[in-house]
């Protein structure tokens, strides 16, 4: 059986309510960076940061973050 | 944090910094004052024992506490210092650290030359303790690199108040850098065992450089993780 991937919606979720990763960043008490590093794969943030960014966003973890069939 | 809270931020550092003021001149004056004690207290003579023993043990208790109570303010006045500078957002702190321990490793090569040419004294017999000290003093700027790099406590900026913001992100990239530092320094101590085996003082000598290696590897691999994630 494969390996599940994670797939990353953060992006799309945050240009959908119309954020900027800065202010998305502000909303959910974490650095700018941490929203870039997750868009683009280079940093899988931990349940508590997935779960903040969900809540700043009013979106189910689901949207943000999946994994692949 | 945006221009609005930045700019905010960056004002009240002022203030505080303005207040600070104050504050060191009033721990200026408790010094002057335990001093003045501390003078009195040791010129007493005859039947005044026990006063000048009251008198000393007084003032080195405040000298104790002017010296506790100045380490904080210090701490305090260099994280407003930052904060008035750069607007203490914690984007800009992280980056202004990862430069700055750059800038430390860098400046730990000047230390790894003299490192390394009292290590060499040092292990080809011709030097003593004093050369020993100084081969080991070199690894000071090392050390405090790798003990940053090591950091897994989160921790966040408190207005006024060290220490730097360390965040999951942050933590994440020092453990990225640590990889790199091990990599770089078990491929040196390899070239290092090799080169040890025909000249053995080189074994010794080039463990300043080693050191300094990992510290500079670990803060370069930190701070171009934080340049990448700085863009886009």
């Amino acid at each position: 059986m494969a390996e599940p991937r994670l797939l990353v919606r953060l992006k799309d979720v945050r240009v959908e309510a119309g954020l900027t990763q800065q202010e998305l960043a502000d909303r959910a008490g974490v650095s700018r960076k941490t929203v870039n590093t997750i868009e683009n794969r280079v940093f899988t943030p931990s349940v508590v940061v997935a779960l903040m960014l969900a809540k700043a966003l009013d979106a189910p973890l689901d949207d943000l973050f999946r994994l692949s069939d | 944090m945006d221009r609005t809270s930045e700019n905010l931020a960056m004002s009240r550092a002022r203030a505080r910094l303005r207040r600070q003021r104050w504050q060191w001149g009033l721990l200026g004056l408790l010094t002057m004052a335990a001093s003045a004690l501390l003078a009195v207290s040791a010129t007493m003579r005859g039947g005044y024992a026990l006063f000048s023993m009251a008198g000393l043990g007084l003032a080195f208790l405040v000298l104790g506490l002017t010296v506790v109570l100045a380490f904080d303010l210090w701490g305090q006045r260099e994280a407003d210092l930052e904060a008035a500078r750069i607007g203490g957002g914690r984007d800009h702190v992280q980056s202004a650290e990862a430069l700055n321990l750059l800038g430390l490793a860098a400046f730990g090569l000047v230390y790894m030359v003299f490192g390394v040419e009292a290590a060499w004294g040092v292990a080809a017999g011709d030097e003593g303790l004093r050369e020993g000290y100084r081969a080991l003093s070199s690894l000071a700027i090392p050390v405090a690199v790798m003990a940053v790099i090591l950091g897994r406590k989160q921790a966040r900026r408190r207005p006024g108040a060290l220490p730097k913001p360390a965040d999951e992100l942050t933590i994440f990239f020092r453990q990225d850098a640590l990889v790199w530092a091990v990599t770089a320094t078990l491929i040196a101590a390899a070239v290092l065992f090799v080169a040890g085996l025909f000249q053995p003082p080189l074994a010794v000598a080039g463990m300043p450089a080693l050191f300094e290696l990992a510290a500079l590897t670990a803060a370069l691999r930190y701070w171009w993780l934080d340049r990448q994630a700085s863009r886009g």
